[in-house]
């Protein structure tokens, strides 16, 4: 069993937790795109019919691989599991994306 | 001989002695880690003077008289790469991924059969209140972050705000969800009002109730820090909540924002 609060040795000191780094910026960058796809989705006279459909997924599932590859530190993870979460969101993202334009 | 032992690929650490900790490899690094790392795996002993760095090679265990690989050789060869969490967690979100694949296929070729039952439905749907809920759902996963970042730094009370701060935006979300039900309810439309609705209803409970799960989660975990949390056990329940993001940041173009 893991030991309790065993990572850091005692010796030393605790560092503080970083507000304005890159996990910061792709927090950003998630709400901002959230905004984006609510506002293109709900008829706000920009882009009807397909194209903005399209937009929208896309746009959902970038935001998908962010949160995999920064949120979940994919990014840093052995590439076999990485490569598990970016095949499942590319075949899944085409699939989707094409069935939703030839169906 | 004493001393911490950390696993670099897991994060998990033993403070057992030397002796034991290398007993322990065959036990500890189940099937799918050993899937992963094949060749890079390793137990390193991490002594607490910090200088007798030792790791093994778990295909090559010092029984076999083969000289252990020190922490660097180790480090080099996996290149810094190491899972976050627990390795069942993952297996379980890689499945839990696929399952979701389906269902956001079926929604597609659902709206496909009755395009005029998913136009109507999308025009009833109160698409602001799911934006309130995504927006809940990233900002938990910001703080679901901090915590594990904390966790790592050892600031632990640090950790447990985060993660109070994250349920929090769990229960929002529910509560959010829990309101957008009742006034679909109220207006007539149910489960088996149309093919819409039956998907709007059915696939977006199954996610609340991965939202349920996920902030029982954090809050089990913020409880734990106050004495016997791991890093490990941290970043297990990190990974967990932001599936449920992610899942999440697809579900709501696909049933809201289609049209």
């Amino acid at each position: 069993m893991p030991v309790a609060n065993a990572t850091t040795p005692s010796t030393q000191s605790p560092k503080k937790i970083r507000w304005n780094d890159a996990v910061g910026v792709v927090w950003l960058v998630l709400f901002a795109a959230t905004i984006a796809s609510w506002f293109l989705g709900a008829d706000h006279g920009l882009g009807e019919g397909d194209g903005a459909v399209v937009a929208v997924l896309v746009i959902g599932f970038a935001k998908s691989w962010v949160v995999g590859n920064w949120f979940m530190e994919l990014r840093t993870a052995p590439r076999l599991l990485r490569a598990c979460f970016d095949g499942w969101l590319v075949v899944t993202g085409i699939t989707v994306i094409a069935m939703f334009l030839i169906l | 001989m004493g001393g911490l032992a950390e696993c670099l690929v897991c994060d998990h650490i033993a403070d057992r002695g030397l002796g034991s900790v290398h007993a322990q490899w065959p036990i500890r690094l189940e099937w799918p880690v050993l899937l992963l790392h094949r060749r890079k795996l390793a137990l390193s002993l991490v002594d607490s003077d910090g200088l007798d760095d030792i790791a093994w090679h778990p295909r090559r265990p010092r029984i076999d008289g083969v000289p252990p690989m020190t922490v660097r050789e180790v480090q080099a060869r996996n290149d810094g790469r190491k899972i976050p969490g627990e390795i069942g967690v993952w297996v379980f979100i890689l499945l839990d991924l696929i399952v979701f694949g389906i269902f956001f296929g079926t929604i597609i070729f659902y709206r496909h059969q009755d395009p005029a039952a998913f136009a109507a439905g999308q025009d009833v749907l109160h698409v602001n209140l799911a934006l309130v809920n995504t927006l809940f759902l990233v900002t938990g996963s910001l703080f679901v972050v901090r915590s594990v970042q904390g966790s790592r730094n050892g600031q632990w009370s640090a950790a447990r705000r985060c993660l109070g701060i994250a349920t929090a935006t769990g229960v929002g979300s529910m509560a959010v969800k829990a309101f957008e039900y009742a006034v679909l309810l109220n207006d007539g439309h149910a489960l088996h009002s149309d093919v819409f609705f039956f998907c709007y209803f059915a696939f977006t409970g199954i996610h609340l109730l991965y939202v349920i799960v996920g902030t029982a989660v954090l809050t089990v975990l913020r409880n734990r820090t106050k004495h016997n949390a791991s890093t490990e056990s941290v970043e297990s329940g990190a990974c967990y909540w932001h599936m449920v993001d992610l899942l999440w940041l697809i579900l709501f173009p696909l049933l809201y924002l289609s049209a």
